[in-house]
């Protein structure tokens, strides 16, 4: 493979990155296998020694995920990197589809569950409030088991806020930690030097 | 080289190389690979994090020899962190080397 052949293949693997990223990327190998070859060595060697194209655009545009999912501020930008980040990731290394996909899968399940538990009890009992109030629930009961069953109306409400907020900053330490070992795969993939 | 040995270590040869004086992408690989075993890939993913996080900063050059150049430049940034790094690899190759000499006496 020569150089123009190399840098073609890393053009179609840089697909998905922003083009100026992609373009910046391809200028840089060219110049580097240019100056390689200036120094008197073969280009298909310089070539071959950069490595499968495939791979080196992959582990590229991993990367570039990794830090873009880093610097997200949102919750909905960090889960969106992050997702295209661990394709990437399957993309470069397919025995990924295990280590990335099944504890990933396995721990949204986990949230989503605690998201749905939260959300369903706080609808339900927001629910139940207004039935109270239009109505009152027991009509025939006394005062006070009306005041009591209200008070424990109100605190199941509470009680299902509270969980939300827990389920929101479950949800953001699990996306850093997402985060974090995406990085850490990346640089376990790429291991050897 | 032992890829053992390798995380980190390559990186901190690009930091104090580059803390030195501004290099270009292949004089740079050059430069560690005359000294230590690397494939031809291993350098650029490391610039390019380098320049994301800020510790580097980049310009191109007109070379005479062709197409402009891409120089690496340190920032202020860069070169705090590389002084720790450096101060932590040498304590921290000392200990190695006083564990490896006690151990042979024995």
């Amino acid at each position: 493979m020569n150089r123009t052949e190399f840098l073609e293949a890393l053009r179609k693997h840089l697909g998905h990155l922003p083009t100026t990223e992609a373009e910046e990327i391809i200028r840089d190998q060219d110049e580097y296998i240019r100056d390689a070859v200036r120094s008197g060595r073969n280009e298909d060697e310089v070539v071959r020694g950069l490595g499968d194209p495939t791979n080196f655009a992959g582990s590229l545009s991993a990367e570039s995920k990794i830090e873009k999912a880093e610097q997200a501020t949102s919750i909905r930008q960090q889960s969106k990197s992050a997702f295209s980040a661990a394709l990437a990731l399957i993309v470069l290394a397919p025995l990924n589809l295990i280590f990335v996909l099944g504890p990933f899968l396995g721990v949204c399940g986990i949230l989503i569950g605690g998201w749905a538990l939260s959300g369903g009890v706080l609808v339900g009992s927001v629910a139940v409030l207004g039935a109270f109030i239009v109505k009152g629930l027991f009509v025939s009961a006394s005062l006070l088991a009306q005041i009591s069953t209200l008070f424990f109306i109100l605190g199941v409400i509470g009680l299902s806020a509270l969980g939300a907020i827990i389920m929101l900053k479950m949800t953001e330490v699990f996306l850093k930690g997402t985060i974090a070992y995406l990085r850490w795969n990346l640089n376990f993939v790429r291991g050897r030097v | 080289m032992n890829p053992q040995f390798n995380k980190g270590v390559v990186e901190l040869c690009v930091l104090s190389l580059v803390s030195k004086r501004d290099f270009y992408g292949y004089e740079l690989v050059e430069a560690i690979s005359s000294r230590i075993e690397i494939s031809e890939g291993t350098i650029y993913p490391i610039l390019r994090r380098l320049t994301q996080e800020k510790y580097f900063e980049t310009y191109l050059q007109e070379s005479s020899e062709g197409p402009p150049r891409k120089y690496y430049r340190m920032t202020t940034q860069g070169r705090k962190a590389t002084e720790a790094l450096i101060k932590e690899w040498v304590q921290f190759s000392e200990s190695v080397k006083n564990l490896i000499q006690v151990g042979a006496k024995k």
